[in-house]
């Protein structure tokens, strides 16, 4: 560190314990996490992951508790999720960045950063009040009727609060997310190479796809972005999902996510032995597959952006 | 104390493994004006950086040889002491934005401790801006911002900051490759008058400028010198061949 | 050849047209939200009256509206807290990593503090529910902020790691090459340049604190009968109130729950326009 001045030793050293310090905080929450776990990754063992069953009660012997139905929830109604996010993001990012005109693109963008940022208690609500029964009534139910012979569709719809709800309600909500990132990547490609497709007099719709398909990582990773974002959401689903603890694969039945699962059984867990203990699995297992995920896209983002720089 | 403000030996830079200087030496007397010639890409600028360290902020970069400057190795002294000596001014004028035109000039004199009061700090302030003649445009506008100055303007404005630091030695890289010839012709003029109070050095590609100002020149090329000598001397009878080529514009 | 071309322009007028309709519809919830939240909360404000902003929350089966007071006061008060708390840490992190950037310290910062942001925030709510509230053995407003402050911490930093980065290199050398130590170009150059930036990441932290719901659940505590009870004392916040209200089976809570909303909106409306004509007028 030849480089440095004497004063700036003296700022870089200042600093660092901060930077080191919530270095630490973070790992500490996880260590705490993983720590408040232990007893009931102890006391379950592996039925903690491959059964579905809250059971508390005042004698400990007879508690017995299964994350599958919520962790299964949890996954399902994130990939779902996405799988609505990305074409939803794909088309306002080719709308924004090449369609409208400039100044309605931009109203367009305004909008979508209004919706990034709105309290997602309002998409709870909205979800629970507006579209639940909506989607019910209008796609649940014919889909059911027509479509039931396939099995995610086999179920009856009854409340409306249900996987389908709940996943459409978070992919509206994380959309705003993960087309700023595409927006930002696709302004990432130099602009040579978008000049040089119009240049061979390609379509805009051509173009697009062309240009896009050099954004093939940063779409993933993005995709990923969005995935752990509506993993970790918690107003949302406990509002839509139906808080039911029952494993389900139709997506018009209610089920649990990790978090809705945490947010509507926290306050009591603290009454029995294990409740709390498998509340904290449940957080934790959430939290290594939220934090790998963002690392892996995170770290795809950066190595996408020094690619395309050079 | 020696006669030499700078002394440059077998200074060789690479950055990211390519050669950008390959064994530079060079030496310049105090109080007179060295203009550095050469091609774009023959390693000036980069030249001009060693010589106050801002080569620092460059990643990747690997500098080996000796450069003392007023008398001391730069590698071993503080480098922000060193620059606060050894200021250098950009190719785009460069002045804070959100700063006044006093402050602008007032806070490198802040920093130097060149001024203890207000009244001493109108007078560094008044003092510079006089030196780059500019004093006279601006001096009913103080407190105006530098963006409603032109960019001949702030240029001086940048070489006035520098001034107001009371330097000992003002490296200039490229100060006039994108001002107009009126504003380039005060810069040229106020820089033959600092010589009596400082030693210069700058960087240029345009001969006729080095013709102008120069006491010393030296030219680089592909990181290495190939001339270098009073300035009537080279201009008048090049012995090398590439500077024969440069000053007529062959490369 | 003519009919090829014929086939590729009008391939791409479909594809246009359904990505425009495909946006359209992405966008359509905000209107649907927006119309809901005008239409039921704008009934309960109408009818309350000033009193919504002032007044206790009602009781089940009362007939007044009553207000939110407690909640919109302790919405304000946490979230003021978290980013005094966390704003000044994620700038000096942020400068650090900007400003040190080939310390290996800095390289794992960016990545940690960046993925952080994507961390379930119950689980910080968890976190200081059983390092905080367990130890003082009460929910409070401090809990609650130092939840929102961990929540809002990676949003900070990544908001002022852009307003470092917004600094022209022209600047950055002008400073260095007066001499200024890195601290000194931060005081007297980096955040003079940089403070519209540096002002809408506070501005936006604070309305991503305001908004959070998850954070607060375990940790704010759920204050109805006074409107403010102490720093260290259970509060109350506009999205705990929406979320616990809704959910509950009383029409009154409901009605609450919708002001609360409209109120909640509004806010949020304003402080982002507030954020965004402040950028509109960077210019350097």
């Amino acid at each position: 560190m030849i480089f440095f001045s004497k004063s700036d030793k003296v700022t870089f050293y200042s600093i660092l314990p901060l930077v080191v310090g919530i270095l630490g905080f973070f790992l500490t929450i996880g260590l705490f996490t993983a720590y408040q776990a232990l007893p009931s990754f102890m006391q379950f063992g592996s039925d903690l992951l491959i059964t579905s069953i809250w059971r508390p009660a005042d004698d400990p012997h007879l508690e017995a508790y299964g994350l599958a139905a919520p962790f299964i929830g949890s996954l399902y109604a994130s990939t779902l999720a996405t799988l609505i996010i990305l074409p939803l993001s794909v088309a306002l990012t080719f709308s924004i960045t090449e369609i409208l005109p400039r100044r309605i693109g931009g109203f367009l963008r305004v909008i979508i950063e209004i919706m990034g940022g709105l309290p997602t208690v309002v998409y709870g609500l909205w979800g629970a009040v507006v579209l639940a029964p909506y989607l019910r009534d209008y796609v649940m139910k014919p889909l059911h009727q027509y479509l039931g012979f396939i099995p995610i569709f086999s179920c009856r719809p009854i409340t409306g609060y249900s996987v389908l709800t709940a996943s459409l309600v978070l992919a509206v909500a994380t959309t705003p997310y993960v087309t700023a990132l595409l927006i930002e990547g696709y302004n990432m490609i130099p602009s040579k190479y978008k000049e040089g497709i119009l240049c061979l007099g390609a379509t805009k719709y051509e173009a697009f796809k062309l240009l896009f398909g050099l954004l093939k990582p940063y779409v993933i990773a993005s995709s990923l972005l969005g995935f752990s974002r509506a993993l970790g959401e918690t107003t949302i689903v406990a509002l839509t999902i139906g808080n039911t603890m029952r494993f389900t694969l139709c997506v018009f039945n209610p089920t649990h996510t990790i978090p809705s699962l945490i947010a509507s059984q926290f306050e009591s867990a603290g009454l029995y032995m294990y409740a709390l203990p498998t509340l904290f699995a449940g957080g934790f297992l959430l939290l290594i597959a939220s934090s790998v995920i963002s690392y892996v896209g995170i770290k795809m983002l950066y190595a996408w952006r020094e690619r395309v720089r050079v | 104390m020696s006669a030499y403000a700078i002394e440059v030996s077998n200074l060789r830079v690479r950055v990211r493994g390519l050669d950008v200087l390959r064994g530079v030496d060079l030496k310049v007397r105090r109080n007179t004006i060295l203009v550095i010639m050469g091609p774009s890409g023959s390693g000036k600028s980069t030249l001009l950086r060693t010589l106050n360290r801002l080569t620092d902020f460059i990643d990747g970069i690997n500098v080996e040889g000796s450069v003392v400057v007023l008398g001391r190795d730069v590698f071993t002294i503080d480098p922000c002491e060193l620059r606060r000596k050894v200021v250098l001014v950009s190719q785009e004028p460069n002045p804070f934005p959100h700063m006044t035109i006093f402050d602008n000039v007032a806070l490198p004199a802040k920093l130097n401790g060149i001024a203890r009061n207000k009244q001493e700090l109108y007078e560094v302030v008044k003092w510079a801006l006089e030196k780059v003649m500019l004093w006279d445009e601006v001096k009913n506008r103080l407190r105006d911002y530098p963006h409603s100055l032109s960019g001949g303007q702030r240029q001086r404005l940048c070489l006035a900051r520098a001034l107001a630091a009371k330097p000992e030695i003002l490296l200039l890289d490229e100060p006039t490759a994108n001002i107009d010839p009126s504003n380039t012709f005060k810069i040229e003029e106020s820089l033959r008058e600092l010589r009596e109070e400082l030693t210069i050095v700058m960087v240029t590609h345009m001969p006729h400028q080095a013709v102008r100002v120069a006491d010393h020149v030296a030219l680089l090329y592909d990181g290495i010198i190939v001339e270098e000598g009073p300035a009537k001397e080279v201009f008048m009878n090049p012995k090398n061949d590439i500077t024969n080529k440069f000053l007529r514009g062959a490369i | 050849m003519f009919r090829s071309y014929f086939i590729r322009k009008l391939k791409n007028y479909l594809m246009l047209s359904l990505a425009i309709f495909v946006s359209v519809l992405a966008v359509i919830p905000l209107f649907s939200m927006l119309y809901m939240v005008i239409v039921e909360g704008g009934k309960v404000l109408l009818d309350a009256g000033l009193s919504f902003i002032t007044e206790l929350p009602p009781t089940p089966l009362s007939s007044s509206i009553g207000g939110v007071a407690p909640a919109l006061l302790g919405s304000v008060l946490a979230s003021t807290l978290a980013i005094a708390i966390s704003g000044p840490i994620a700038f000096l992190v942020a400068f650090f990593v900007t400003e040190f950037k080939n310390s290996s310290f800095s390289k794992i910062s960016e990545v940690v503090v960046r993925s952080f942001s994507g961390i379930p925030s119950i689980i910080v709510s968890m976190f200081v529910y059983s390092t905080v509230v367990m130890r003082m053995g009460t929910q409070s407003l401090f809990a609650g902020s130092l939840s929102l402050a961990i929540v809002a911490l990676p949003y900070a930093y990544v908001y002022f790691t852009s307003a470092m980065k917004s600094i022209p290199e022209s600047l950055r050398e002008a400073a260095m090459s007066l001499g200024m130590s890195r601290f000194k170009a931060l005081r007297y150059v980096y955040v003079g340049v940089s403070k519209k930036y540096i002002l809408t990441g506070i501005l936006m932290s604070y309305i991503k604190a305001f908004g959070e719901t998850a954070p607060l659940l375990f940790t704010m505590g759920f204050l109805m009968n006074s409107v403010f009870a102490g720093f260290l004392q259970p509060s109350n916040a506009l999205p705990i109130l929406v979320f616990i209200y809704a959910l509950s089976p009383y029409e009154v809570f409901h009605k609450v729950a919708w002001g609360a909303t409209l109120l909640l909106i509004i806010i949020y409306l304003v402080l982002f326009s507030l954020a965004r004509s402040l950028l509109k007028g960077v210019k350097l």
